[in-house]
């Protein structure tokens, strides 16, 4: 089942989230590769809702207009 | 007496005027009809009404000839961004004349726009006292700026001046941030701007789900009617906005209702359209500083435990070497403790032995018998005590070297 993406902000708050958790040095190093992975499909999601449409927007787009 | 002409009857009129009010005055009014004719000159009526029951008490034509007109004008609209227009409270300084064809007019010879923009303030200020009374004047401030501010309903008029150039500063930005924009279609200026803007709100609200923000532009241009927007059902519905609205209604020097209910206010259309490009720089930066980040704390983490397991390589063996030698170091003084305590015991024993024999040396029987002591028995026992003696038994006597037999003759005890 593919996971539910999420907003822009959630993203944004749990890239926060995990920065500061790495920075603190609580992230096991057996853990720190499946964070990192995290934090970078985060990053590329929030890159491409910057600069590009996503489902929610193309969905507007396709709509007929009233 | 000869009756007169109505021109020589005029000219009196005119001539006791030119005689009896020669200065000019500063006359406050309202404007009530206002148009510029053929070759430049201003004509129009001033009025007075009665202030409770708003009927007209007083009025006069007036008329701005074209040489004043153009400086009274620059003046005028340089100060309320507004023309010269019907409805408008204006303090004129006129000169009063009287024209035997004409009649009676005031001629314009300045214009104190103060006075109309203090009218106009006073009338802001009421609308946005009622809009505090009713508890909705910030409404639309509180409202949180969405992260990205993409999907943007714009109400403007398609042909306004300043919506082209938005649209191409949004959608073409340099830094290919994308935009969603669509037009609610609303006259921008003149009768119909507060119901067409209203509806164009109403329809955005409607489908708000789909939009992050709304924003209300007119470009710069020509100076033009702003008090159109100091309108309290515009206002009101615009506090309500379920989206913050961002305004920019291309006015220089003042702000209207409009300015002070919504969420953010900018001069122009270009300004609405860099804020909403600074947004996404925000965003972006603020993700990029993130990535940074967690990049910084993973090569961080990766070099300190690098540089824990260095340690551990060195120190660990030598922790080891440092353990035996610490526990053999300790194992030799032991073992010298032990020899010690050993050694000492052993003494001590041998002391203790050396003692006993000489003391038993003592207590050996032929020392004795040799010192020239003697042994006596009786029947093969030991004499010791007296009493058992009898006279006439046989004693025998053991000495160093020998036995001696005797007979026992008396027995005496010592005293």
């Amino acid at each position: 089942m593919q996971k539910k993406k999420m907003t822009y902000e959630q993203a944004v708050n749990r890239l926060e989230q995990l920065a500061q958790q790495m920075e603190q040095g609580e992230v096991p190093i057996d853990e720190m590769v499946t964070r990192l992975r995290e934090a970078q499909a985060l990053i590329k999601q929030c890159r491409q809702q910057l600069t590009k449409a996503d489902e929610q927007v193309r969905q507007i787009l396709d709509a007929p207009s009233a | 007496m000869k009756p007169l002409s109505l021109y020589e009857l005029n000219a009196l009129v005119r001539d006791a005027i030119a005689q009896e009010l020669p200065d000019s005055y500063w006359v406050q009014g309202e404007l009530s009809e206002g148009r510029v004719g053929a070759g430049g000159h201003f004509y129009g009526e001033l009025v007075q009404r009665d202030e409770d029951s708003g009927e007209i008490i007083a009025k006069a034509r007036i008329n701005c000839w074209a040489s004043s007109y153009a400086s009274v004008s620059r003046k005028f609209e340089s100060l309320t961004d507004e023309h010269l227009r019907a409805g408008l409270a204006v303090l004129l300084e006129v000169r009063v004349t009287f024209h035997p064809q004409y009649g009676y007019s005031l001629s314009v010879q300045d214009i104190d726009p103060s006075y109309t923009l203090g009218d106009a303030v006073r009338r802001r200020m009421q609308i946005l006292a009622q809009l505090e009374a009713d508890g909705i004047l910030h409404d639309n401030q509180m409202l949180s700026m969405p992260i990205l501010p993409r999907c943007v309903a714009v109400i403007s008029s398609a042909q306004a001046a300043g919506y082209g150039d938005f649209c191409k500063q949004v959608q073409d930005n340099d830094y290919g941030y994308y935009f969603q924009l669509k037009l609610f279609p609303a006259l921008m200026q003149g009768r119909g701007l507060e119901e067409s803007i209203i509806s164009a709100l109403g329809q955005i609200a409607d489908e708000a789900d789909q939009w992050d923000v709304v924003v209300i532009i007119r470009g710069g241009g020509a100076t033009s009617d702003l008090s159109d927007f100091d309108s309290y059902p515009l206002a009101a519905c615009i506090a309500q906005m379920p989206l913050p609205v961002i305004t920019g209604i291309g006015h220089e020097r003042d702000e209207t209702v409009l300015d002070h209910v919504a969420h953010t206010h900018l001069k122009t259309p270009t300004a609405v359209g860099a804020f909403l490009i600074d947004c996404m720089v925000e965003a972006e930066a603020r993700v990029e500083d993130l990535a940074q980040r967690i990049a910084r704390a993973t090569s961080d983490k990766l070099a300190s435990e690098k540089q824990r397991m260095l340690r551990l390589t060195t120190t660990l063996p030598m922790a080891f070497r440092m353990d035996s030698s610490r526990r053999e170091r300790g194992l030799e003084a032991l073992m010298h403790r032990l020899s010690m305590a050993i050694r000492e015991v052993m003494q001590g024993q041998v002391h203790r032995i050396d003692l006993l024999e000489q003391r038993l040396h003592g207590l050996d029987p032929d020392v004795m018998l040799k010192r020239g002591y003697s042994i006596s028995l009786v029947d093969g026992h030991l004499v010791t005590d007296l009493s058992s003696l009898v006279a006439g038994q046989e004693l025998i006597t053991r000495t160093y070297n020998g036995e001696i037999t005797s007979t026992i003759k008396t027995c005496k005890r010592r005293k």
